[in-house]
């Protein structure tokens, strides 16, 4: 991976076709979860995931309270924390609306990363990613997502220690995705910051 | 965003879980209190820390979403960051609900509270 850079109003950075077929990989399970949560599974069998299984490891059906899957909680939480009916009510006006938009930004991820390994020669060890501000915002917050729920199903909660006290070999490899992602986002972050904001 | 756990994980019991809130309200209705005139601001928009979102990233939604300056921007980030939570808005209750809305776009864990209780 190259991180990202600013060039005029493009952000660009390369990544190695493993590290591709990771983040689609990812994206492509938060959506399912997300659309599960919204009653939409169609999406659950656009996108082949393979590999580990991370946002499925739980419960992913049952009881629509939020408090029964931590990442749906995390990502989709209570707007009032000292008054259940009005954070009820407020679900009930906002959270179709907030799930279409989180979908849309993975699929926007995704259609990306696919387009760009479509176009690039199967042999290329680096696929050349280029985003445009909108793109890049779009990408900002499919990469937040996916760290909070990594995070989430991690049991990351805070800084250190982090993660289960003997993780297995899943766990390690999750945390080094999760860290990984982390790098991305902040070099993302850093050059949408070197010039100043358009608005 | 914690680099402090002992703060950490008194600050992340689930939303609405017993404790969560704590002495967050009287609090946020100081430093509401000190942010604007009460009765045209009655609700407020509470940012809490979280162990994941990066610093930076905050930092640039504060200044992206609210156009705050970079300064500022920054200050309310390490509130967040230091006190757990930071008063980030005030104001009408409909303009409120549409800023915890765009934060949740965000990623970002926000919720909000009547400042005068």
């Amino acid at each position: 991976m190259r991180p990202f850079r600013r060039t005029g109003d493009r952000l660009d950075a390369e990544l190695e076709g493993a590290e591709a077929r990771l983040i689609v990989n990812l994206a492509a399970q938060l959506i399912t979860l997300l659309r599960d949560r919204s009653g939409d599974a169609d999406e659950a069998h656009s996108v082949d995931s393979e590999g580990l299984d991370v946002f499925a490891r739980l419960e992913q059906r049952g009881p629509r309270s939020i408090s029964v899957d931590p990442v749906l909680a995390r990502l989709l939480p209570d707007a009032y924390r000292d008054d259940e009916q009005a954070s009820a009510e407020f679900r009930r006006l906002t959270e179709p609306g907030l799930i279409d938009r989180k979908v849309a930004q993975l699929r926007t991820v995704v259609a990306d990363l696919t387009s760009i390994e479509t176009v690039t020669e199967e042999d290329a060890e680096d696929l050349p990613v280029d985003l445009d501000e909108a793109g890049a915002l779009s990408w900002l917050r499919a990469f937040t997502d996916l760290r909070l729920a990594l995070a989430s199903r991690l049991g990351i909660e805070s800084e250190t220690p982090r993660g289960p006290e003997e993780p297995d070999e899943d766990t390690v490899g999750l945390l080094a995705v999760y860290d990984w992602l982390g790098l991305v986002q902040e070099s993302l972050v850093a050059a949408l910051q070197a010039e100043p904001l358009s608005s | 965003m914690g680099l402090m756990p002992s703060s950490a994980s008194t600050l992340l019991p689930a939303p609405g879980a017993p404790g969560a809130t704590g002495a967050a309200p009287e609090t946020a209705q100081q430093e509401a209190t000190q942010l604007r005139e009460l009765p045209d601001h009655p609700w407020a928009l509470v940012v809490w820390d979280d162990p994941v979102n990066l610093m930076s990233y905050v930092s640039y939604v504060f200044r992206s979403y609210f156009g705050l300056e970079q300064a500022e921007a920054h200050r309310l980030m390490l509130l967040v960051h230091e006190e757990g939570r930071a008063v980030v808005a005030t104001g009408s209750h409909e303009e409120m609900e549409r800023h915890v809305e765009a934060m949740h776009d965000f990623g970002l864990w926000a919720s909000l509270q009547k400042v005068g209780g």
